[in-house]
């Protein structure tokens, strides 16, 4: 039962995550794969709890997430990002894009704002569409957000 | 009420869809408005949000300072260069976006700008232009739109 006595709203919450990204290998699962790396870093945070990019919420609010990487190789596949909450796949947050050469490098990103809970666990995830003989890289991977309904930015 | 008492101007707004209708701007190069009709909307806070038939309706409960993202994916309109922009009660931003097709296959994109809206009638449509400049004989489909606004000042 998550404890909700000591709750208020208008709290700060922001985090700033990186990481330098590398090959991204993508099982035959037929499911998005959570885009997670170990060398995940945070630059900036308060009152979130992550796991390379999932983020655990934790002070109820509307947030504000961007999210941004290099695509790299995997030439002539469609790939779609993709993100979970809790473990279910939304569906209105998709980006789709298309790897036209692997001598070719090409930023995605994509952002949006979504009430989370205390608890919530949100995270990006990806899948290829077509085969491809070629591994895809992820390059400079960046995730931001921060609650809007926090007091002092207003 | 006292006078000096504090009030939040807080704003934001989260709209999106995937059924967006291709943009037909065949063997022209006019900015063309994105029907938006069936962008659904949540998280709102201090937006009103009328979806007409014809001229969806997003208009803040107060003036200010908005940050506006959208985050789109396209295809088609092969080789086409294609620019976004966006206006406000007539008032075009001057920041636009450009990217090309490159084959028509899917191409994320994002476009970030800030503007001043001065009156909060909700006749006053918040609408994107998009354009081509060369002339594809094939549509542009926008296979997914997600606009996000948050109020800055």
């Amino acid at each position: 039962m998550p404890n909700t006595t000591n709750q208020f709203q208008n709290t700060l919450a922001y985090t700033s995550l990186y990481s330098e990204g590398g090959a991204f290998d993508m099982e035959e699962s037929g499911v998005p794969k959570p885009i997670a790396f170990d060398n995940t870093l945070i630059s900036l945070n308060k009152n979130f709890k992550n796991n390379s990019f999932a983020l655990e919420i934790t002070q109820k609010g509307a947030y504000f997430l961007d999210f941004s990487f290099i695509a790299k190789g995997s030439n002539g596949s469609k790939f779609v990002l993709y993100w979970y909450l809790n473990s279910s796949l939304l569906q209105n947050y998709r980006s789709t894009f298309y790897q036209q050469s692997a001598t070719l490098e090409y930023e995605v990103s994509n952002n949006f704002i979504i009430d989370l809970n205390q608890y919530d666990v949100i995270y990006p995830a990806l899948i290829r569409i077509n085969d491809s003989a070629e591994n895809l890289s992820l390059i400079d991977i960046k995730l931001s957000s921060y609650n809007l309904q926090q007091l002092g930015i207003h | 009420m006292a006078k000096s008492s504090f009030s939040y101007q807080s704003a934001w707004l989260n709209g999106y869809s995937t059924s967006i209708p291709d943009v037909d701007f065949r063997r022209s190069t006019d900015p063309v408005i994105m029907n938006l009709d069936s962008l659904e909307f949540s998280p709102v806070y201090n937006f009103v949000t009328i979806n007409n038939d014809d001229k969806p309706s997003i208009t803040p409960t107060g003036v200010g300072f908005f940050l506006v993202n959208v985050s789109l994916s396209t295809k088609g309109a092969t080789n086409d260069t294609i620019e976004l922009g966006m206006s406000y009660d007539g008032s075009l931003s001057k920041m636009k976006l450009k990217w090309q097709q490159k084959g028509g296959n899917f191409w994320s994109t994002n476009y970030n700008t800030i503007i001043k809206i001065t009156t909060t009638e909700t006749e006053k449509p918040l609408q994107f232009l998009i354009s081509s400049t060369i002339q594809s004989d094939v549509k542009l489909a926008i296979t997914s739109f997600n606009l996000s606004i948050i109020k800055l000042y």
